[in-house]
């Protein structure tokens, strides 16, 4: 800023009413200037600076303002601003990059907690039959059949019958054996179905109690799924919405760098054509530093 | 004491003068010596004199202790620079004291400013200006150069010890000079409208090696308007403008004169790449 303060000068107002006649042609002169558009304003400035160095015998060679602007143009406030930009670009993208990663992250979730859903449901839905098919149907019995002693040589035909006998021992035992552990399974089995149905017996009472009966049809179950259902669309919801604020903050970003180029462009070319102007204008062809 | 010659260049400030003038006629009315006091109507509505005559009518009979009010009408306004130096060739004593119809005088104002003036080597001597009915708090205000520009601070106290101190410049708006050398002077029309054509005078007197002063023991109140309408930011503009006018008569040295430019390109630089575009417009006033 020009340090032309003045701290201990005049700062109360006028007792004039208006602005005296004399006053009124530099008023109108710096109205006009202050509209001119900052280019040219600065273009004007450029060109006096350089006679004022011409005037105090300086060198020529750096008066131009604009020369010194183009030529510091990497190192000025007009640089570091566009570094700054360019930071804030990537600061937001490495921000997008990472939210995406992040909503990955979460639809990924979603979809292992909606595998294990169903893996859930369908567990539940085979034990359910099971169960019922359990309870219906008896577990059968196995029989084991010896065939009648044949007629002939004593000997061989003891020899095989006493083989047969073992045979059928050792197939009896077999059996029995398999038998036993079949009903112990079936045990079990039938155990775990009347614990599961105990259980869903007292879901469905307490849920009876608590709740109309429409609802209650349902089966608590149903309402678990119905619930993570519910949460999961939720949020997919979310991760829609913050995949579309993110995809809106990239193109505000973008918008922003394309819009501070054009500035730069646009500045350098406004600096570039008002020299060239006043270098090739008619008569005025002394000024040309 | 001699006699003096008071101008005051108004441009529709009547109601000032109503409020100021009283004070210093009665000043004057006290030393008895033949003062006169010149109102210059600087272009403004017409009807000033007559005003004037009903508001501090001339005693019926000659009175040498009255001080003379007679009024010098300009009819073309051309500020109070110009209009100063009107009444100042109309004066008709040695010493003519600048003042504008905004600053109320105290009593005893007067006479050390002529003592300090009695000193051949002085050329200007100005008051201590005190806010209001207060004290003045601080001296006046002085002009540095600071980072290759010419900047305007407050002076340091400066006290009310009696006798004079060196000052930067004496301001038009309470100045005592002697007449011959305020009309050689002149004011530079270039700092039309307003600001530092006083200290324009100022150093050129004191580059040939003449003093200015500020007397410790004459205060007055006010002067801190310029008279002329202008809205603030205009009136802030000429005056930064008027300071770079002054830099640039007054600047001989040429290493000064490097860090000058300099300071004026990098200050143009940088108030164009951050869209300040009233510094640009007081440089583009002041260099056109």
């Amino acid at each position: 800023m020009l340090p032309v303060s003045h701290a201990t000068e005049p700062r109360t107002e006028s007792a004039a009413t208006e602005i005296a006649p004399h006053a009124r042609a530099f008023a109108e002169r710096a109205r006009k200037l202050e509209a001119l558009p900052l280019a040219e304003l600065a273009a004007r400035v450029a060109e006096g600076l350089a006679g004022l160095r011409v005037t105090f015998g300086l060198e020529p060679s750096a008066a131009d303002p604009f020369a010194a602007l183009l030529a510091a143009l990497p190192r000025t406030e007009l640089a570091r601003r566009l570094a700054e930009s360019e930071a804030e670009v990537s600061a937001a993208r490495a921000a997008l990059v990472e939210s995406e990663r992040t909503a990955a992250d979460v639809e990924r979730r979603s979809e292992s907690l909606k595998a294990a859903l169903r893996e859930r449901s369908a567990d539940l839905a085979v034990a359910i039959a099971r169960a019922d098919a359990a309870a219906k149907a008896p577990a059968p019995i196995e029989r084991v059949e010896i065939d009648p002693e044949p007629a002939g040589d004593s000997s061989f035909t003891r020899a095989v019958v006493q083989a047969r006998e073992q045979h059928a021992a050792d197939a009896a035992a077999t059996a029995q054996l398999d038998r036993e552990a079949l009903f112990a399974r079936l045990d079990n089995e039938v155990h775990a179905l009347e614990a599961s149905r105990r259980q869903v017996r007292e879901l469905l009472d307490e849920l009876e109690a608590r709740v109309p009966p429409p609802a209650v049809d349902r089966g608590r179950a149903q309402v678990e799924v119905d619930a993570l259902l519910g949460d999961l669309a939720e949020r997919e919801t979310t991760i829609e919405s913050m995949r579309r604020d993110l995809t809106w903050r990239a193109r505000e970003m973008d918008a922003m760098h394309a819009e501070l180029q054009s500035t730069r462009y646009r500045l350098l070319a406004r600096a570039i054509v008002d020299r060239a102007e006043r270098w090739v204008k008619p008569g005025r062809a002394e000024e040309r530093p | 004491m001699k006699p003096v010659s008071v101008v005051i260049p108004v441009f529709d400030a009547r109601e000032l003068l109503e409020q100021n003038l009283p004070a210093l006629l009665s000043e004057l009315e006290g030393r008895a010596l033949g003062d006169e006091v010149i109102v210059v109507d600087d272009g403004g509505e017409r009807g000033l004199a007559a005003w004037l005559e009903a508001a501090f009518p001339p005693p019926a009979t000659f009175d040498r202790a009255r001080a003379d009010v007679r009024v010098l009408r300009r009819r073309k306004n051309a500020g109070p620079a110009r209009a100063a130096l009107d009444g100042a060739a109309a004066a008709v004593h040695d010493r003519v004291l600048l003042l504008a119809p905004d600053v109320r005088v105290r009593p005893g104002f007067l006479a050390p400013l002529e003592a300090a003036l009695e000193d051949p080597t002085v050329a200007a001597a100005s008051p201590r200006f005190a806010d209001g009915e207060a004290e003045p708090s601080g001296g006046a205000a002085r002009l540095v150069w600071r980072g290759g520009v010419l900047a305007v601070e407050p002076g340091e106290s400066d006290g009310g010890h009696g006798g004079t101190v060196e000052a930067s410049y004496a301001t038009i708006a309470a100045l005592l000079a002697r007449r011959d050398e305020l009309l050689a002077a002149e004011f530079d029309a270039r700092f039309t409208p307003t600001g530092f054509e006083d200290v324009d005078v100022c150093w050129a007197w004191k580059r040939a090696g003449r003093r200015v002063v500020v007397a410790t023991d004459s205060i007055v109140e006010g002067g801190r308007g310029d008279g002329l309408g202008l809205p603030a930011d205009v009136r802030e503009a000429a005056r930064a403008r008027n300071l770079l006018l002054l830099t640039w008569k007054h600047l001989d040295d040429p290493a000064r004169r490097r860090e000058h430019v300099e300071a004026l390109e990098a200050h143009a630089l940088d108030a164009l790449l951050n869209g300040r575009r009233s510094e640009l417009v007081t440089l583009a006033l002041a260099l056109s």
